[in-house]
């Protein structure tokens, strides 16, 4: 008896569903339109300009010249060869300021006390503008690698350090009782119970620190350097290079850009019990 | 009567153990905190020069007396007084143009959805990458480093703004409209109303932000400021010199967020 | 049918206590303050093994702090906690802990949250994993093992949350307002269930509630705590035969008589608690509990 006729209840289920689905759709075609929009304006308008001499080409330069610029940098090498130095004094500050951070918060979070007597220092140190210590760093480790190393890590370190302490201290206490009556060792606390739950304030952290640490680098490369993407941008200052200078700073972004992606995915696993709570977590 | 006095009896042990842990702890903490910045300051003076080389570490007493000659010749007010003009109104220009910036995009999420990959573009470069570029607009005056502070400030105060906007619960906007508020009310008496307490925390945060980047700016070129004076002493090799302007630096960093706490906290009760 | 005695040694224990609070007082000092207050005063207590015992009373009287103490995690400032006979000195392993919140770890499955403490106590995978499934196919949680606990009701948390406990097969269990949180049907599924594991197994259990029924439901007795200092009012044998139903409790013979006794006494404290919280609301409204 499969009489063809919809209820009336299906007919509603079946208009919500299509209007949702059309004013979804709307919205995404607007928004992407005025994107493109956007887009178009803000490089055609730069271009135009600057080709009217709207804007004065000597200091904003235009779009097609930064992007020969960028070419011609790329072509000759010399785009990877500087960016080869900004990535080693990141990637190396980066990983032992994390490393460092963890284990400090680790070690410092054991016991109450050695934590009470260290933490004004500590936040007096986090509140000492690190990248004022610039130049004491290059007074101290030249002009190489490894003040740029230096000033990365410090840069990365007391975030991290900081969140995973507030991750390890915000444990429930509750759940640390329940557990030691289970008969956990203090081992047994941190690896199964202190450790994941302040795992992703940790990468939250890491993901904020990705630009400082790199902005640390640069510094170090403006205070003294014979190479990197900030040395190059540096450079371009005398020769008035705009072009040249723009299109470092693209690549920067881009490398800031592709190490946040990087860590998404890490992120999206670790949370990945959090799925019922919402997608946009 | 017995166990009334057995109750007191309790209710004594109770507070002396309190009394007694509390007092241990005060002590080992505030003993062990003053010993520790002891036993630094003092191994620093008497370990610098024999196993620091003091060219590269100097040492406390050294420190002090370029804070000293500093503040003496005068050249300490001067610079700070430039650092903390150019921190002042880059903080000013920075926290304006954001919470206006987070206002319009926080009530409009369609043209919000629109920029937001422009947005994401420009939050990626590294703030201090476009010193340079402002020094070959704007000079080596005082400009670049009002604008530099500010775009240091901006993004901090941007991203509370708008997380601030979407905050604010959509009961409180039904619960308004029922009322009978209008757009303008509802924007003004509900919405930005609401996102105030967010919008505090950038603003608080970001006074640093300010310092930090009218110091950048300094480093990349300039004749004064305190940021001037550390990389000016790190050039001549005075390693005293650089402890003793970041020393100040830092102390001017301390007071600031002294003064804030304070204010922020006489404003709590208000942004709730 | 509801005896009545006037403490918890009682009509001389027919089985040995395997808990034993004498003569316990337990004071704090609320923090940032020197005043000192008292939560439990001359709490004498003696639970036979086997037994179902509910603790109810008015918020503030001390009853967590009655299950902390047998935990081993704090201790009194007076008087003695046995357990077993021997004094509690320290965390106490052999009992049990299920807390108000289910306290499941976020990023542990059902499964690997039940297995927490035999994973704990070395158990090989296997037999942990045989154990687990049993129990969690016994409170109708089969199919549910690889969720997350985000992805659970309520009610299956904590059930999730109650074999967590129970697996490891302690002597004891001590339960604090384990169904607080949860809507009037679920918590009357969750008490059946209860029931019924309990009913296997026979394990002792200590069960703090501020609900009357959930209590007499439940319970072999009821200890009444008056208003902070938290002393023992009466002990209720409530006499009510098993296996009961807890669906129908309130047509259960005796059931109205132990009702009525218990809300007399419970509508004084909390008549005495208001009073007293009215009173010095200005001064220090928070209890005292831990």
């Amino acid at each position: 008896m499969a009489v063809v006729t919809l209820s009336r209840a299906d007919r509603a289920l079946q208009r919500a569903a299509e209007d949702a689905q059309r004013s979804r759709r709307s919205w995404a075609v607007s928004v992407w339109l005025g994107r493109l929009c956007l887009l178009v304006v803000l490089i055609g308008g730069w271009e135009l300009a600057a080709d009217q001499h709207l804007l004065d080409p000597t200091f904003t330069s235009k779009p097609s010249a930064i992007a020969r610029a960028w070419w011609q940098l790329a072509a000759s090498g010399s785009l990877w060869h500087h960016t080869q130095y900004t990535l080693t004094e990141f990637a190396v500050g980066f990983a032992l300021g994390a490393l460092l951070g963890v284990v400090a918060a680790c070690l410092l979070t054991l016991s109450d006390l050695p934590y009470r007597v260290l933490e004004p220092y500590l936040l007096a140190l986090y509140g000492i503008p690190k990248l004022a210590l610039g130049p004491l760093i290059v007074l101290w480790f030249g002009v190489g690698l490894l003040p740029k190393i230096v000033l990365a890590a410090m840069m990365t370190f007391f975030l991290v350090y900081m969140n995973t302490v507030v991750g390890i201290r915000s444990t429930s206490g509750d759940m640390v009782n329940v557990m030691r009556v289970m008969g956990a060792t203090r081992w047994d606390l941190y690896r199964r119970l202190v450790l994941p739950h302040a795992l992703p304030y940790t990468l939250t952290a890491l993901r904020l620190t990705i630009p400082i640490a790199i902005v640390g680098a640069i510094l170090g490369e403006f205070l003294g350097a014979t190479g990197g993407l900030g040395y190059l941008i540096y450079e371009q200052v005398t020769f008035l290079a705009v072009d040249k200078m723009m299109a470092a700073i693209a690549t920067l972004a881009a490398i800031v850009l592709v190490f946040r992606l990087l860590l998404l995915p890490l992120e999206r696993w670790v949370n990945r019990h959090d799925k019922a709570i919402g997608g946009n977590g | 009567m017995e166990a009334l006095a057995h109750r007191e009896h309790v209710l004594e042990r109770a507070v002396d153990e309190h009394r007694r842990r509390g007092r241990r702890d005060f002590w080992t903490l505030y003993l062990s905190r003053l010993a520790l910045l002891l036993v630094f300051l003092l191994a620093w003076q008497v370990l610098s020069g024999v196993l620091l080389d003091p060219y590269f570490f100097s040492r406390p007493s050294l420190i002090w007396d370029q804070v000293v000659l500093l503040v003496q010749s005068g050249r300490f007010a001067d610079n700070v007084l430039l650092t903390v003009e150019e921190a002042f109104f880059g903080y000013l220009l920075g926290a304006a143009t954001a919470t206006v910036a987070a206002a319009v995009l926080g009530l409009l999420p369609r043209a919000y959805a629109i920029v937001e990959p422009f947005l994401l573009a420009v939050y990626s470069i590294p703030s201090v990458a476009i010193g340079p570029l402002l020094i070959v607009w704007l000079g080596i005056g005082i400009n670049s480093k009002v604008v530099l502070a500010a775009y240091f400030v901006f993004f901090v105060v941007f991203m509370n703004g708008v997380s601030g906007v979407r905050s604010v619960p959509r009961g409180w906007i039904d619960v308004a409209r029922v009322m009978g508020a209008g757009r303008g009310q509802l924007v003004t008496k509900i919405i930005l109303r609401g996102a105030a307490p967010h919008l505090m925390t950038g603003l608080r945060t970001s006074v640093p932000q300010a310092v930090i980047g009218a110091i950048v700016g300094e480093f990349i070129s300039s004749q004064r400021g305190i940021g001037f004076l550390i990389s000016d002493a790190s050039a001549r090799y005075n390693t005293a010199g650089v402890f003793a302007a970041i020393s100040i630096l830092s102390l001017l960093v301390l007071v600031m967020a002294i003064l804030l706490n304070g204010l922020s906290r006489l404003g709590a009760r208000r942004t709730g | 049918m509801a005896r009545v005695t006037a403490n918890g040694r009682g009509d001389a224990a027919p089985r040995a206590a395997v808990v034993e609070l004498v003569s316990v007082y337990k004071a704090f000092v609320a923090g940032g303050t020197r005043q000192a207050k008292l939560a439990l005063e001359d709490v004498s207590l003696s639970v036979p093994r086997g037994e179902f015992w509910s603790i109810i009373g008015p918020s503030g009287c001390g009853k967590s702090t009655i299950l902390n103490l047998i935990a081993g995690l704090s201790a009194p400032t007076d008087g003695t906690v046995l357990y077993d006979g021997r004094v509690v000195r320290g965390v106490n392993t052999d009992v049990g802990y299920v807390t108000q919140d289910d306290n499941l770890l976020p990023w542990r499955t059902l499964q690997a949250n039940v297995e927490l403490a035999l994973e704990l106590r070395g158990v090989p995978a296997a037999q942990r994993a045989e154990r687990s499934r049993e129990l969690i196919g016994r409170v109708g949680l089969s199919g549910f093992e690889r969720h997350y606990p985000a992805e659970l009701s309520g009610g299956m948390r904590k059930r999730a949350s109650i074999i967590r406990t129970l697996i490891y097969e302690t002597p004891v269990i001590l339960m604090d307002e384990p169904f607080g949180p949860l809507d009037a049907q679920t918590r009357l599924v969750l008490q059946d269930d209860l029931l019924r594991l309990w009913e296997r197994s026979r394990r002792t259990i200590l069960f703090v509630t501020h609900d009357l029924v959930e209590a007499i439901a439940l319970s072999d007795r009821v200890v009444v705590m008056s208003a902070a200092p938290g002393r023992i009012k009466r002990v209720y044998d409530v006499g009510i035969p098993r296996p009961r139903d807890v669906f129908h409790i309130h047509g259960a013979p005796g059931f109205s008589l132990v009702y009525d006794r218990l809300w007399a006494d419970i509508s004084d404290e909390i008549a005495v608690s208001r009073r007293r919280r009215a009173g010095d609301a200005v001064e220090a409204p928070e209890a005292v509990e831990s």
